[in-house]
This record gives C-alpha cells, structure tokens and sequence, in this order.
C-alpha cells in the first residue's frame, strides 16, 4: 500500500503541466471524434503510467482513477503509441484536414 | 471506381519526390496528403541540405523559401553553467551554401507545387485510414476518411512519416520500440532579422545552427539546437524515447532548461513565441528499416528509418528514396508489373546507396553509446568541467587541478576501463 502511494507521490510530482501559453500559440482545428481512446481503463490502473510525463503536449492526465486524454492538444507525434507499455491507446490520425496545423514548422 | 497508376501517400519530401520524377515521366499520380496543406504536420529540427535537390531542380534553391544558408556550425558541450565551443566555417559556404534553415510550412507547400506543376495531383485534408490488399495479400489501393474514398493503384509509395501506420498494418515492419524512435520538441521565437544579425555576429545572408550536447539535454542520449531563420529563431531538442522515459521528466522541461540555460537565454531576449512543435524522429538505425517494398508497395522516407542521427540529416535521404523508389517504378512500368519481384531494384538500389550504407556504418555506434552510459553522463559533464576548471586562475597548481581531473575520471571505471569504452566506440564507427 505504501509502495502505491508513493508510486502517487512521485507521480503527481512529475506530471508537470506545461506554461499556460506553451500550447496557446498554435493553431489546431478540433475534430469532434477524438484520434486517441484508452481501450481499458482498467489496465491504466495498473500501469505506471509513463504517458503523463513523456507526452510533449500534456494530452493525459490521472483524476479520480481515470486516464483523461485531452486529445484537442494533440500534436500527432505518436510518442504514446510507441511508449504505451501495454499497448493500451487506440491511437490514429485525425481525419484529413483536422488536428493540429502548423503555421512556421 | 477511383483508380490511377500511382498513389502516394504523404506530401513530405519523400512523397512530393517520388510524385515530381513519376509525374515528369507522364504517369498519373496522385498524393494524398492529410494536413491542409503540405507542411502543417511536418516538422524539422535543423539544415536542409540541397544535395538531393538539386539533382530533381538543377536551378535550387532559386525560387525556393529558404530562410538562412547556413554558414556557421557550431558544436556545444555543456553543463549548467559552462560551454565547450567548437565552431566550423568555411568560405566555400558563403559562396556556395552547404546548407539552409527552412520553415517547413512554407518549404513544403513550395515542394509540393514543382511536383503539381510536373503534372502530379495533389490532394490535400485527406487521411488514408488503411491499405487495400486483394486476396494474396498484394497492395492495390488505399482506403481514406472522404466518402467513397477507396483509391486503388498499380503502386502505393508510402511516404507517410515516422509513424508509418500503413506499413505497419501490412506487416512490413513491427511497432517501433522506444529505444528507436527520439521524441523531438521545437519552439519556434519570431525576432526582427536586424536583431538576429546583430545578437548572432552575420549578415542577412549568414546563419548559424548551434548542435548542444551534454547538459543541454540533461544527459540524456540525443542533442539540443538551436538555429537561425530569416527573422525568427528555432530552438528544440531530441531525445530516445527510452531515455526519456526513464528519467521521468517531461520533453518541454527538458527544453525550458535549456531555453533557459544562460549562454541560451539572452540569444531569446524580447522574442516572442509563435509555435511549439513536437515530432518523432526515427533513430533505429541499420536494424530497423522495415522490408522497402512489397507486391504493390514502396517504402520511402521517414516511413523506412532513412534518418541519420550521428550525419544528422533525414531529409537528404527522403529525396533520395523518393527518387529512386520512382525510378524503379517506372522501371517496373516498362514491364507492367508491380510485383515484389519487379519492385526489388528500389531495394537493391537503396542497399548499395549512402542512404543505408552511412545505417550501417554506425550500426552498432548507438546501442554502445546505450550500454555504456558512462561516456554521456561521466565523461562529457567531465570535459566541460575540466576545461573550466583548468582555465580559472583559482590559486591552485596546475599539476594539482590535472591530477585531480584524472583521478575524477577514472574513479569510475578506471584507465583501461574508459580506454577500453572509447576504443570500443571507436571500433564502431571506424
């Protein structure tokens, strides 16, 4: 029980969000389907939970014992599909069109 | 039924390649390309290098948004407080760039339309979801989100990124691991090409790219950058995936230490950030690159691993693969068929190329470097110590401050150990 909590502890101490305005300046046109869906909440639980650190966009987050993918904030790099231990993430590109657009690149 | 001769799927350099060279010999191919526009889902971390296009466009880079040549390259190791700089110029540069910053979201539209004007189509909002395949298994067209939106071809090239979905979904290669793919963060800083000019020591017709190793990525295995467009600055980094996941530290803390780093910081002074940017990097090596084609199939670019994390290029070899993938095409075309067989010459010609020969030089170079973490996290903060340390007038002998060095430096693993480590990496890129 206390490995769990403090497996919490460092957890939370971690998962650092971005400044405010880190994301504010791109432009994204929000798909109303999202591209990213946790397939078992169930084996997020048990999970150490590496996405809500190595994520670049800060699309997950833990609350109430549930994975929250904000997938509005997405940049589509992929980087949880592939860190995604237990394959956990039905993860596919926005439809054409949607999604994050880059204005300098 | 939509049908044409070839269909290529992503309008990166490697695709708008391979269009541009098919187009030019009259076949009908169409692009399909996922953003709004070629270029808002792509993303570079440093030079282009004109090589390979100029063999497609004898006149480039005239006519093409560039932003800088790039005419200074310089080499950071760095801890927290201190930098180790060895800077490259050269004339030749200036008279004949060896590189340039780019903006992708104007480069690529740019590319993108010389293949348009060759005759390609290229079609743009449109994410091809699956590949279709007949009973035995060959590629005979795409699936994407549009209504009816079935596109079947004689070839399908993917040039579709890092990720490459669609080659994964028919086999060619398995999911990447984390340790063969860098997660890449960018934030790009708007600052008028005056003050650009004056803070970096150029001229409107200079550029410097600034490669930061060490510190810069909190020791982790990859490098920071920082480089000169025409009024704005693009500063990021790369790290494996793997690295990064076991330091538990987030990409964009990563990079707010080294934006912050004080030899970095007073470069962005009063620059305003416009983007931030992430992006995967191949970086598998050798061993990655997935099977190149199939019955109906070719692999090019980013899709294939073609990135050269120790060259640092990726680009160079996008085109290259775009264009010879192409050639064998139409090669196949001569004989009207697009079997595996009659697609292999993409392959051989890829073999016997720079492309996979420069993989296979440092085909062992990366896992070693991961073996023996010493190197980045003993040895380089050891360096950028050191040359601090023997260059302060603090009182102490000189003598003194060597021998210490040296004993720091084998405490760890002792003189052979380390010795035995760098001929080690030596060996492996030799």
């Amino acid at each position: 029980m206390s490995a769990a909590k403090n497996a919490t502890t460092t957890l939370e101490k971690i998962n650092v969000p971005p400044a405010d305005d880190l994301l504010a300046t791109n432009r994204y046109r929000t798909d109303r389907y999202p591209h990213i869906v946790v397939r078992d909440q169930a084996v997020c639980a048990t999970c150490e939970k590496p996405c809500l650190f190595f994520c670049p966009a800060h699309v997950f987050s833990w609350e109430d014992g549930q994975l929250l993918v904000s997938y509005e904030a997405c940049l589509e790099c992929g980087t949880c599909r592939i860190g995604c231990a237990n394959d956990n993430l039905e993860w596919h590109y926005p439809r054409g069109g949607y999604g994050i657009a880059y204005n300098f690149g | 039924m939509n049908r044409c001769e070839v269909t290529v799927v992503g309008a990166g350099p490697a695709g708008v390649a391979a269009a541009l060279v098919l187009a030019r010999a009259g076949v009908d191919v169409i692009v399909l390309e996922r953003g709004e526009r070629p270029g808002t889902k792509n993303v570079m971390g440093g030079i282009l290098y004109p090589t390979e296009f100029e063999k497609l466009l004898p006149d480039f880079p005239k006519g093409a948004p560039i932003e800088r040549p790039i005419t200074q390259e310089r080499f950071w190791l760095m801890d927290e407080s201190t930098v180790v700089d060895l800077g490259v110029t050269a004339a030749e540069w200036k008279q004949h760039p060896h590189g340039f910053s780019v903006l992708r979201a104007k480069f690529d539209p740019w590319f993108a339309q010389q293949a348009k004007a060759a005759g390609a189509l290229i079609v743009p909002n449109t994410t091809v979801t699956e590949l279709l395949q007949d009973e035995n298994g060959k590629v005979i067209g795409v699936r994407t989100n549009r209504p009816d939106g079935d596109l079947y071809a004689d070839v399908v090239v993917l040039a579709d990124g890092v990720n490459s979905l669609l080659a994964e979904q028919i086999g060619l290669h398995p999911r990447w691991k984390p340790d063969q793919v860098a997660v890449g963060v960018i934030q790009l800083f708007t600052l008028p090409e005056e003050e650009i000019n004056q803070r970096f020591g150029i001229k409107s017709d200079e550029g410097l790219e600034i490669a930061a190793y060490g510190g810069a990525t909190g020791g982790l295995m990859g490098q920071a950058f920082l480089y000169t467009d025409k009024s704005a600055l693009s500063v990021g980094l790369g790290v494996l995936l793997s690295d990064l996941m076991e330091a538990q530290i987030t990409p964009y803390q990563l990079l707010d230490r080294f934006i912050q780093h004080p030899a970095i910081a007073p470069l962005l002074e009063g620059a305003q950030r416009r983007e931030y940017m992430a992006h995967l990097m191949p970086e598998g090596g050798y061993d990655a690159v997935p099977k190149l084609y199939g019955d109906g199939v070719v692999v090019v670019g980013d899709a294939a691993m073609f990135v050269n994390p120790f060259t640092r290029q990726g680009m160079n070899q996008a085109v290259f693969s775009g264009r010879t993938a192409a050639e064998a095409i139409l090669q196949a075309r001569q004989l009207g068929e697009y079997d595996a067989r009659a697609l292999s010459e993409y392959g051989e010609r890829m073999r016997n190329s720079f492309v996979l020969q420069d993989l296979r030089q440092f085909r062992e170079a990366l896992p070693y470097l991961e073996q023996h973490p010493a190197f980045l996290r003993e040895l380089l903060p050891l360096l950028t110590h050191g040359a601090k340390d023997l260059l302060s007038a603090d009182g102490r002998p000189i003598g003194r401050k060597i021998d210490q060095l040296m004993q720091q430096a084998f405490a760890k693993q002792g003189r052979l150990g380390l010795a035995r480590d760098a001929y080690g990496l030596w060996r492996r890129v030799r």
